[in-house]
């Protein structure tokens, strides 16, 4: 498995981590591309279907690195994010994304949008939609190949007749018991449809209606990222203080708490084959647990900066093949079995 | 036969009060040997104090791969450029505000005097019942301090420092405990108003670097020598104990100590990135669950 991993001085750096037992751990392999500059801190990452690796920096700038060496292959500067937005630097990854896949040169649409935009994310399957959520914006979907120009996002609905391109927008929940408002604070998103803010989690079905289906109050501190398990019945969640839940999306229950943080866990990756969960943290460790009941942490790796984003890239390493292999020399040990054949209970007369 | 099976009570006491004697003579013969071979032969003391070294939880401390070594490049120069990169870096001297929690007892105010002893440029502050935190980061912002300590205060006892670093953080909050002024101090001196030297220990972790550079930078670039005080802050299995003293020249090869006041023990308990913010994200955070042995420390 070679996981990516972004940080506030700037640097990227690799880790190839084997698993082949999980009992003798190898000792991971790092390397580090780049020089320590604040300025350009890593906002976002994204590993791209052709293996490439997107990173976006708080200065605006965006490159396209090549996985294995590390070198720069294609760099993008967006005036516009100069200024240090961290919403904005955040919006334009989505953006480039589809530049660096499609084209080759940085002729992308453009998007304007209002500013407070947290998180923004492209669906995994049909680039052309994604959705996109923050402090005080309801959460959105777009359609990117219908968009034409004009604000990305706005407050009322009746303009939304003369924007082209939004497909579907979040609705706040009622009123609460004061017959206060809800303050409304997108942190992170997924697809899935469902959607989370400031300590609380929320799925929306857009299919059905605009307010959510169903809305979790967790924990007492505000939740910072969120992913979907290996199946779709299952989030993981973290918050500011370094804590890292499971969450039954059904039940809104938590199934169980990963453990050994000290730091807030600012990023997290789930590596669906080996049935992992990697996360890193702002007391600069990388760390893996297993995902199954025990939660067990089985690596961790001291990065010697506060990280900030990470990216898994599972297809990467040998243990997939040694997984097979073991797993048909087990299958040959079930062939061999006999079957043992149901014996007729005998009654009693 | 074991001594303590006689069933007479008489003799079993005269048997073991023997054994007992002959064990202290044994080992007071031992003693008066080494005694008189170390004399012949000072070399073979040094050899035994030098293999003599009692086990403490310090020296036998888990292995932490967070500590930060010489030649660790990444870690200095990522150093050059942090928060608090403005003092070493730019020459900007330190300015502090000190302050208490709200309706502060007569305690926290008798405190909070002796800590504006401690710093150089620092400044106390009624803290009032209008303001809240985050509105005092601002001020003071806006006024160039360069730190914020808050006293909290419990039960009419300071039991926690809240420390901000300004403009851009982190925030840190300390245990106090173990407080004594200067006037309850045996023999203690009076301080005077030089700029006093400073002495770090064992701050080694990379959290421990930060909360020693920090530190730091709470004083002066440049002590007044002719002062000749000294401000501590030891690290010892993460209690941080402050000690201030007077140093005195009593020979050419003597010095000797006078305390000067306060004495107060800290434990960090939280670290966040940024100022004062209770939703804001955490670099580090005492848990239970992280203190899994006595021999763990995190400084």
């Amino acid at each position: 498995m070679k996981i990516f991993t972004g940080d506030e001085a700037g640097l990227i750096k690799s880790i190839t981590i084997s698993e082949k037992s999980k009992d003798n751990i190898s000792s991971p392999i790092v390397k580090i591309w780049g020089k320590i500059d604040r300025s350009k801190s890593i906002q976002l990452m994204y590993y791209t279907a052709n293996k490439k690796l997107v990173v976006a920096r708080k200065n605006g700038q965006i490159n396209i690195h090549d996985p294995n060496e590390g070198k720069m292959c294609q760099e993008f500067f967006e005036t516009q994010v100069v200024g240090g937005h961290k919403s904005s630097a955040r919006f334009h990854v989505g953006d480039v994304y589809r530049q660096g896949y499609r084209t080759s040169s940085a002729t992308g649409t453009t998007l304007t949008l209002v500013p407070d935009l947290c998180r923004l994310r492209v669906h995994s399957k049909e680039h052309h939609i994604f959705a996109c959520g923050g402090r005080e914006r309801e959460l959105s979907v777009w359609d990117i190949n219908a968009y034409k120009e004009g604000t990305c996002f706005m407050k009322t609905q009746k303009e939304k007749e003369s924007k082209a391109g939004l497909v579907w927008m979040s609705k706040n929940v009622s009123h609460d018991y004061l017959d206060l408002r809800v303050p409304v604070w997108i942190t992170d998103l997924q697809f899935l449809n469902d959607q989370e803010t400031t300590k609380l989690i929320r799925i929306y079905d857009t299919k059905v209606k605009r307010r959510p289906v169903s809305d979790f109050n967790i924990g007492d501190n505000p939740v910072v990222s969120l992913i979907v398990g290996r199946n779709s019945n299952e989030i993981f969640f973290t918050d500011t203080i370094g804590n890292v839940f499971s969450v039954d999306m059904r039940t809104g229950k938590i199934l169980g708490q990963f453990k050994g943080f000290a730091g807030s866990v600012t990023s997290l990756a789930v590596a669906t084959e080996s049935s992992l969960l990697a996360t890193v943290a702002m007391d600069r460790f990388l760390r893996i647990h297993e995902i199954g009941a025990s939660r067990k942490l089985i690596n961790k790796v001291y990065l010697k900066q506060r990280l900030t984003y990470m990216v898994v890239d599972e297809s990467e390493g040998d243990n997939k093949q040694e997984l097979e292999k073991y797993d048909s020399e087990e299958e040959k040990i079930w062939e061999n079995m006999e079957e043992v054949k149901p014996k007729k209970r005998k009654t009693k007369h | 036969m074991n001594s303590s099976q006689i069933k007479n009570k008489i003799k079993r006491e005269e048997i073991h009060a023997k054994k007992r004697q002959d064990k202290t003579r044994r080992k007071m013969e031992l003693r008066l040997r080494r005694r008189k071979e170390e004399a012949e032969d000072p070399f073979k003391k040094e050899e035994r104090l030098a293999k003599n070294v009692p086990k403490t939880l310090e020296n036998t401390r888990e292995f932490d791969e967070t500590i930060v070594e010489a030649e660790d490049t990444e870690v200095f120069e990522d150093e050059t450029s942090d928060e608090f990169s403005s003092y070493f870096k730019e020459g900007i001297s330190p300015k502090m505000l000190i302050t208490t929690s709200k309706r502060p007892s007569k305690f926290a105010y008798e405190f909070a005097s002796e800590l504006i002893d401690v710093f150089p440029n620092s400044q106390f502050v009624k803290r009032g019942s209008k303001f809240s935190i985050k509105q005092i980061v601002e001020f003071c912002t806006n006024r160039s301090y360069t730190d914020v300590m808050i006293v909290n205060e419990d039960k009419k006892v300071p039991y926690a420092i809240t420390l901000i670093h300004l403009p851009d953080g982190p925030t840190a909050y300390f245990k106090l405990s173990s407080i004594k002024l200067n006037h309850e101090i045996q023999g203690h001196g009076r301080s005077s108003c030089h700029k006093p030297e400073l002495i770090l220990n064992n701050f080694n972790t990379r959290l421990g670097h930060t909360i020693g550079r920090w530190l730091q930078a709470l004083f002066p670039h440049i002590p007044e020598f002719q002062g000749r005080q000294v401000a501590t802050f030891h690290n010892q299995r993460d209690f941080i104990f402050f000690r201030r003293h007077r140093y005195v020249f009593k020979n050419k090869e003597k010095a000797e100590l006078q305390e000067i006041g306060p004495r107060f023990t800290l434990k960090l308990k939280w670290l966040q990135k940024g100022t004062f913010d209770k939703d804001g994200e955490y670099e580090w955070m005492f848990k239970p669950d992280l203190e899994t042995s006595r021999r763990r420390f995190f400084l």
